[in-house]
C-alpha cells in the first residue's frame, strides 16, 4: 500500500490500514518512547496512547512535512505528557537539582552501536534526559523546550549543557566515545 | 581505540545513532489501539456474557420449580382417585399406563390421570363403591390388610431382586433409564458410553433404599375398606407419582453422575489499555464449614475452633460436626477512590458437613411441612433407613452444597502505605446451587429422611474478610480471614426448620501489579 493509500484507508476508519500505517511508524516510534521512558512497558502505553491520537488526529494531517515527522511529533508529545501526568520528573529527578544524581553504571549491551548510545542517554536523569532528546535528537530549541516543559528558557540551556557533558563522560567510560587530547583542543582555543 | 563517531557534530551523530534505533513493539500495544478505534467489536462478548448470565438464571429458576404437593390427599380418603393398574402385587404400574418396573417394557409418564371429581370413594356404610372396588380389586389384589404401599414396596423390592437375578453384579445406568423412560438431570442425556456407565448392584440397592422414602411419600395412612372390610390404604397424589418415581430412579443415575464439571473457556487475554484502577484477583479459602438452625425447635452454636471438624456437636437429637470446605474464584476490583474500591467476580464454593448416623430397617418418618398457599402445617411420610446416630451401626452422611455465585461488594483501605496495605471487603453473593445432598431429620427427631425437593436451587451468601496486602514490583498478595454465611436457609419455604452454612478460613488471593 502507498503512504496515500494508507492515509485514505486510516482517514476512512479502516482497521487494514491503521494496521499498516502503524506497522510501519511504530518501530522507530516504540525507540522514540523508549528513550523518554522508565521501561520498556512504560514506552509502550506512551506508544499505544501516541498512536491513537494519531489516528484520532489523522485528518488534521495537511499533508506539510513528512508524515513521519507529524506521527514523530505527536510520540514526543504524549511521552512528555505521560512523563508530566505521572510526575516522574519529581519522583526520579527534579531539574534543579539533577546534577547531584550519581549515573547508574549498568552494563550496556554491545550489540548495536546504536542501541548502546540509546542505552547511556537513558542512563542519564530523566530531567536531563528529556531536555537532551528534544534538543539534541527531535531539535526542538530552547525557548520551545521551556513552554513545553514549563521552565524557564535558561534552565532549558543550563540542563542541556549539563546533560551533554554528563554523556559524554558515559560514552567515553563505556568506551563508546574517544576523548579528545588536550592539545588539540587547546591549539583551536588559541 | 578508534573514535566512533565525531565529537564536533555531536548532536548531528547522537541524533543518527538515536534514529537508527528500532524496537518492535508487543502484540498488546496495537490491540489496545484497534479496540480503542473500533470499540464496536466489544459488543459481542458483552452480548455473550449476558446471555450467559440469562441462561445461568433461567436454568436455575425452572431446576427451582417445585412439583405440586396437595395438602388434602392426606387428609381424605376422597381426594384423587386412583390410577388404574396400580400397584398390583407382582408390579408396581405407573399411574395410568401399563408399564412395570423392571420389566422391559417402559415406563410411561402419565398424562392421563383422573382428576378428582370431588367425588367420594366411599359410600354411606364406610364401604368403598362397588365400582371403585372393582377397580381397586383389579389393580389392587385383594390380600388381606395389606397396606398398598407395602405391596407396592414389596412389589418394588421384588422387582428389585428380579434386576438382581437378571444381571451379574452390576447394571447398566443407561438400562435402568431405558427401563424406566428416565432423563437424566440436569442435562436430559444419557451417560456417555466412555464414562462409568456400571454401578454395582450393591450401590444400586443401597441408594434405592433411601429412594423408598420418596415413593412412598404418596403412601396415605388414611384406611379405606372393600366390600370385605378388608382395610386398605389408598394410594393418592397418584397423579404425581410417576414423575416421582422417575425422581427417585432419576437420583439414582445421578449419584454416580460425576460432579458436574466446569468447564471454562480459555478466554483471550484482553489486550486492552490498562487501567490502572482495575485489579484482578484470584483467590482461594480453605475453610471450616458448619450449620447453623434457626428455629424454635432445633437450634445450635457454631463452633469457630479449627478442630471443630474433629467434634460432635449435639442439637435437638441431631449429632454432627464441621467438615473442611473450600471456596475459589476470580474478582474484579475497581477503585473509585484512594481508599474505597469495588469488586465483583465469579466464585465457587463447596461447603459441607458429617452427621453421625446409624443403619436401621425400613421405618417410617414424618416431616413437619407448611402449605405455601396456605401456610397450613401438614405431615409427609417418608420410609427410611437412617436414625439420628445414637445406636449402633453407626454411618457417617454428608450434607453438601456446592455453588456458583456472583459477589458483588466493597472493599475499603483501613491503613496502607506503597508497600502493605490493611483493607476490609464485604460482599453479597447471589448463588445457583449446582449441586447439593442434605438429609433432614424428622419431625420427632428420630430419623433422618432426604426429599431433594425441598432443597432450594437459588440462594444468597454474605461474604466479609479483612487482608493484608503486599507484594513485589509484580504481583500482589492479598491474606487474610474471611467469612461467608448462607443468607438464605438451605430449605424451602415450606419446612419448617431453616439451615444456614456458616464457613471461615483464611483467604490467599494474588494479583498483577500494574
Amino acid at each position: 500500500m502507498t503512504e496515500e493509500s494508507i492515509l485514505q484507508g486510516c482517514l476512512d476508519n479502516l482497521a487494514i490500514a491503521q494496521e499498516e500505517l502503524y506497522k510501519q511508524f511504530s518501530p522507530k516510534m516504540l525507540g522514540v518512547c523508549y528513550r523518554y521512558a522508565h521501561n520498556r512497558e512504560d514506552a509502550e502505553d506512551m506508544l499505544q496512547e501516541g498512536f491513537i491520537k494519531v489516528f484520532s488526529q489523522i485528518h488534521q494531517f495537511k499533508g506539510v512535512g513528512s508524515l513521519e515527522g507529524w506521527i514523530r511529533k505527536i510520540i514526543v508529545h504524549t511521552c512528555i505528557n505521560a512523563l508530566k501526568k505521572n510526575k516522574k520528573f519529581s519522583d526520579s529527578v527534579d531539574l534543579a537539582l539533577a546534577s547531584t544524581v550519581p549515573i547508574n553504571n549498568h552494563n550496556i549491551p554491545s550489540i548495536l552501536q546504536a542501541k548502546q548510545v540509546v542505552e547511556c542517554i537513558r542512563l542519564l536523569p530523566i530531567g536531563y534526559r528529556t531536555v537532551l532528546n528534544l534538543y539534541a535528537i527531535e531539535g526542538y530549541s530552547h525557548k520551545e523546550i521551556s513552554s513545553i516543559l514549563e521552565i524557564e528558557e535558561s534552565t532549558s540551556r543550563s540542563q542541556y549543557t549539563r546533560a551533554r557533558g554528563l554523556l559524554e563522560e558515559i560514552l567515553i567510560k563505556k568506551k563508546i566515545l574517544q576523548k579528545p587530547k588536550e592539545d588539540v583542543r587547546m591549539v583551536l582555543v588559541k | 581505540m578508534e573514535r566512533r563517531f565525531d565529537m564536533s557534530d555531536f548532536e548531528q551523530s547522537l541524533k543518527d545513532q538515536a534514529d537508527q534505533f528500532t524496537l518492535i513493539p508487543s502484540r498488546r500495544v496495537w490491540n489496545g489501539i484497534y479496540n480503542n478505534l473500533h470499540p464496536g467489536s466489544k459488543w459481542p462478548s458483552i452480548t455473550v456474557a449476558i446471555v450467559f448470565v440469562i441462561t445461568l438464571f433461567t436454568i436455575g429458576f425452572f431446576n427451582n420449580s417445585s412439583k405440586k404437593h396437595s395438602s388434602e390427599a392426606v387428609t381424605s380418603p376422597t381426594a384423587k382417585s386412583i390410577a388404574n393398574n396400580y400397584g398390583t402385587p407382582a408390579n408396581l404400574k405407573a399411574s395410568g399406563t401399563n408399564s412395570t418396573i423392571g420389566n422391559k417394557t417402559t415406563v410411561e409418564k402419565n398424562t392421563s390421570i383422573e382428576k378428582d371429581d370431588g367425588v367420594s370413594l366411599i359410600d354411606n356404610k364406610g364401604n368403598l363403591k362397588k365400582s371403585e372396588n372393582e377397580r381397586l380389586n383389579t389393580a389392587v389384589g385383594t390380600k388381606k390388610n395389606k397396606n398398598v404401599g407395602q405391596n407396592g414396596t414389596q412389589a418394588f423390592f421384588s422387582n428389585r431382586k428380579n434386576i438382581s437375578s437378571k444381571t451379574e453384579g452390576s447394571i447398566s445406568r443407561n438400562k435402568i433409564a431405558d427401563d424406566n423412560n428416565i432423563n437424566y438431570k440436569p442435562t436430559n442425556q444419557r451417560i456417555n458410553e466412555e464414562e462409568n456407565n456400571e454401578i454395582s448392584l450393591e450401590d444400586y440397592h443401597s441408594f434405592m433404599a433411601p429412594g423408598q422414602a420418596l415413593i412412598n411419600e404418596y403412601i396415605s395412612i388414611e384406611p379405606a375398606y372393600n366390600n370385605n372390610n378388608e382395610a386398605y390404604t389408598l394410594v393418592t397424589n397418584t397423579e404425581d407419582f410417576s414423575s416421582s418415581y422417575q425422581l427417585v430412579t432419576s437420583s439414582l443415575l445421578e449419584t454416580h453422575i460425576h460432579p458436574l464439571k466446569k468447564t471454562t473457556n480459555q478466554s483471550k487475554k484482553n489486550h486492552r489499555k490498562r487501567n490502572k484502577n482495575v485489579e484482578w484477583t484470584y483467590y482461594v479459602t480453605p475453610m471450616i464449614s458448619a450449620p447453623i438452625f434457626r428455629n424454635s425447635s432445633l437450634s445450635s452454636s457454631v463452633n469457630f475452633s479449627p478442630l471443630a471438624i474433629f467434634q460432635n456437636a449435639a442439637s435437638n437429637g441431631m449429632i454432627y460436626h464441621a467438615n473442611l470446605a473450600f471456596e475459589t474464584g476470580a474478582k474484579i476490583t475497581y477503585a473509585v477512590s484512594k481508599k474505597w474500591k469495588v469488586f465483583s467476580g465469579v466464585n465457587l464454593n463447596y461447603s459441607d458437613y458429617n452427621l453421625v448416623s446409624n443403619l436401621l430397617h425400613p421405618t417410617f418418618a414424618t416431616l413437619t411441612l407448611k402449605d405455601k398457599n396456605t401456610g397450613i402445617p401438614y405431615s409427609k411420610s417418608y420410609i427410611t433407613f437412617y436414625g439420628n446416630g445414637q445406636s449402633l451401626n453407626q454411618v457417617p452422611l454428608t450434607n453438601y452444597s456446592f455453588q456458583f455465585s456472583i459477589p458483588i461488594g466493597l472493599e475499603y483501605q483501613v491503613w496502607g502505605n506503597k508497600n502493605i496495605q490493611i483493607s476490609i471487603a464485604s460482599a453479597i453473593e447471589p448463588s445457583v446451587v449446582l449441586k447439593s445432598n442434605s438429609y433432614i431429620i424428622s419431625a420427632d427427631k428420630k430419623y433422618y429422611v432426604q426429599d431433594p425437593g425441598l432443597m432450594r436451587k437459588m440462594n444468597l451468601g454474605g461474604n466479609f474478610g479483612t487482608f493484608i496486602s503486599f507484594g513485589s514490583n509484580k504481583i500482589i498478595w492479598h491474606i487474610g480471614p474471611d467469612i461467608h454465611y448462607q443468607l438464605l436457609s438451605t430449605y424451602k419455604n415450606s419446612y419448617l426448620s431453616e439451615e444456614h452454612l456458616i464457613d471461615y478460613g483464611i483467604r490467599i488471593g494474588i494479583s498483577k501489579k500494574y
